[in-house]
């Protein structure tokens, strides 16, 4: 696609979901603001996983951590959300780069084994500590993130243009961080991890950023998590969640910018749909599954990567044949198929 | 002292079970080169045909034994069906594809045994008589004893299949060097499906035998999925007898840890078992019993 209509595009999305607290009313925007920290936890798995090649199926617990610290902080200890907002992303990008060190020495799955372990624990460390946390009842937090009073807007509204704003503010980042030198070295690792290092692309040390700032990222999503619920609960931080992000990714489109955004999208609203047919909402982890598997193998490149191809053969098709036309972008992968013997 | 042994004793009997459940790992690991994710759901599916079988209030009423036998010979053809129907189209992609494909089945399976039989806990007899053997301050129940003795059973008839027959010899040949067993007319396919199924038999076991202490329901078998991951990582993943043994060392420390450190307790038992994952992947990543892989550039 042409880079201005692209451009242009993502700019008129931002504006309308702007303007979405003067059209619709507060239980949509509380469903928006949900989507608006999922696309951003997608993001986060979307940066190691599909620009790096790394796998996680903790993300759950960066997530977890950085709710729980900011309700811990807010709640127990008087911090203003602002406070909590760089404090929380920093453990959770802490916690994250101390379980990317093992990644170093270990190729194929066991990165992933580490995560699952990580996703799995998290859940019980607020149990064991049930007197400071509430344990398995969860922990309300009193405070709402309040609008200004000059600014004369709901809180509701207000919280919502925050999320967005910092979830915009991420994407932006992402945008430029792909373009840039760091970026292109991390995308050649999950290429051609040889390569990169024959090219003098400090292979350690970026992986071990990359899961630093994916965690920290994804602590960006758990604050605001406790910002639009009020409420942190083990439940809420499972390694299913995990699951459900990895799904949101392969579904939307994994290295993609656009994918997370349509992961997340799918994530909150798709449930909603599978009750309105009728089939028993037990059944939607089960749909989830197929898809996933459905999508892995016919749909690599996930929705955003199945659009981005249509749109290529579409303006291949209107060019002239005897015309040298660029060459159609190719397919975002979930990976490449690289590194093992 | 006696304390001491008890825990011992309950983390070996423990230890087994987790050996059980890497062992069903490292078998699909080394046919496949698959990490299995699903492995503890298909175990969970296994365990409620089993308890179909044998529960007398909403199943079928059958012995126990039968029961098992029922559950562990489904677990055989449904490890077999998945690995021709799903697995099969992805078993040369890359790792990452292939653990999110594991990870759908993982979802796909759990709410399918939700839907199908309960999400409730359900209760499954032990198929050793209740009771225990005392021996000074220790004691060791007729269950923790079936269970070890059972495994042991269940290990050496793998060891003389790997080690005595054609089949095993074929399966281990497939998954060793799939090219030259082709070209000796061994149907790789076929021997990969087999594997599957052994694997998920073997978690059918693993699930029926573990059953009667944490219940039967659609999670039963998650927090033992880690402990089995553990116990493969510690042993080696391509170690079949070092599953076992990692799994008993797993079951030790986790026995002794909880006993002993008061901070870890009862409810971050699960702890143990990621910091020893942690541990052994960066002290020593191919475990103990497991080969150096050696990239080739």
């Amino acid at each position: 696609m042409n880079k201005n209509v692209t451009r242009a595009l993502w700019a008129g999305l931002l504006c309308l979901l702007a303007l979405a607290p003067f059209v619709v009313g507060t239980v949509e925007i509380s469903a928006f603001q949900k989507v608006v920290y999922l696309s951003v936890a997608v993001m986060s798995l979307n940066v190691l996983t599909g620009f790096n090649g790394q796998a996680s199926i903790g993300h759950s617990a960066f997530m977890g951590i950085a709710a729980y610290f900011t309700a811990l902080a807010v709640q127990s200890h008087g911090w203003s959300y602002w406070a909590a907002l760089p404090a929380s992303i920093l453990v959770a990008a802490l916690v994250g780069a101390l379980a990317g060190v093992p990644a170093l020495r270990i190729r194929g799955m066991n990165l992933a084994l580490v995560t699952l372990g990580l996703g799995m624990v998290f859940p019980q460390l607020p149990i064991r500590f049930t007197e400071e946390t509430g344990g398995t009842q969860g922990m309300p937090v009193d405070e709402p993130l309040a609008a200004p009073a000059f600014l004369n807007v709901s809180d509701v509204a207000w919280r919502y243009w925050v999320l967005l704003a910092l979830a915009a503010l991420v994407f932006w980042l992402v945008r430029n961080f792909r373009a840039s030198r760091v970026g292109r070295a991390v995308i050649a690792i999950r290429d051609q991890p040889i390569a990169a290092h024959t090219a003098g692309v400090n292979v350690a040390a970026t992986k071990i950023a990359v899961f630093a700032v994916s965690a920290g990222m994804a602590g960006l999503a758990g604050w605001m998590f406790t910002v639009a619920n009020q409420f942190v609960s083990p439940s809420d931080f499972t390694v299913l969640v995990s699951i459900n992000l990895l799904l949101g990714m392969a579904i939307g489109g994994s290295g993609t910018l656009a994918g997370p955004v349509i992961g997340a999208v799918f994530l909150h609203y798709i449930p909603e749909a599978v009750n309105g047919t009728g089939i028993d909402p037990v059944l939607t982890p089960a749909l989830y599954g197929l898809i996933l598997i459905l999508v892995v193998y016919f749909l690599p490149g996930g929705a955003a990567g199945g659009l981005a191809q249509l749109s290529a053969r579409f303006a291949a098709s209107r060019r002239s044949p005897d015309e040298p036309g660029q060459a159609p972008p190719s397919t975002p992968r979930l990976t490449s198929s690289t590194s093992h013997p | 002292m006696a304390l001491f042994l008890q825990r011992l004793i309950d983390g070996i009997g423990n230890g087994m079970l987790y050996g059980a459940v890497a062992l069903a790992l490292v078998l699909i690991y080394r046919a496949t080169g698959m990490v299995n994710f699903a492995q503890g759901e298909m175990a969970m599916f296994c365990t409620f045909i089993t308890w179909k079988l044998a529960d007398h209030e909403f199943g079928l009423g059958l012995p126990i034994v039968a029961g098992i036998a029922g559950g562990v010979i489904f677990g055989f053809l449904f490890g077999a069906a998945l690995e021709r129907v799903v697995i099969r189209p992805f078993e040369s992609a890359d790792h990452l594809r292939q653990m999110i494909v594991t990870l759908g089945l993982f979802l796909a399976i759990n709410a399918l045994a939700a839907w199908i039989f309960t999400a409730d806990t359900q209760r499954l007899a032990s198929p050793f008589p209740s009771g225990a053997l005392r021996l000074g301050g220790v004691s060791v129940s007729y269950h923790q004893l079936g269970v070890i003795a059972v495994l042991l059973v269940m290990a050496l008839a793998l060891r003389e299949l790997f080690g005595r027959t054609r089949l095993g010899l074929a399966i281990r040949g497939a998954s060793m060097n799939p090219e030259s067993s082709r070209l000796l007319g061994v149907d790789v396919s076929r021997m990969l499906m087999i594997g599957w199924g052994l694997s998920a038999a073997i978690g059918a076991l693993a699930g029926a035998l573990v059953a009667p202490a944490v219940f039967v329901s659609p999670g039963m078998m998650q927090t033992l999925l880690l402990y089995g991951f553990a116990a493969a990582v510690l042993g080696g993943f391509d170690s079949a007898p070092g599953a076992l043994v990692g799994g008993v060392m797993v079951g030790v420390v986790q026995a002794m840890v909880s006993g002993y450190v008061p901070a870890v307790g009862t409810q971050l038992q699960l702890a143990t078992a990621f910091a020893l994952i942690l541990m052994v992947l960066l002290v020593r990543p191919q475990g103990l019993f497991g080969r150096v892989s050696v990239e080739r550039v």
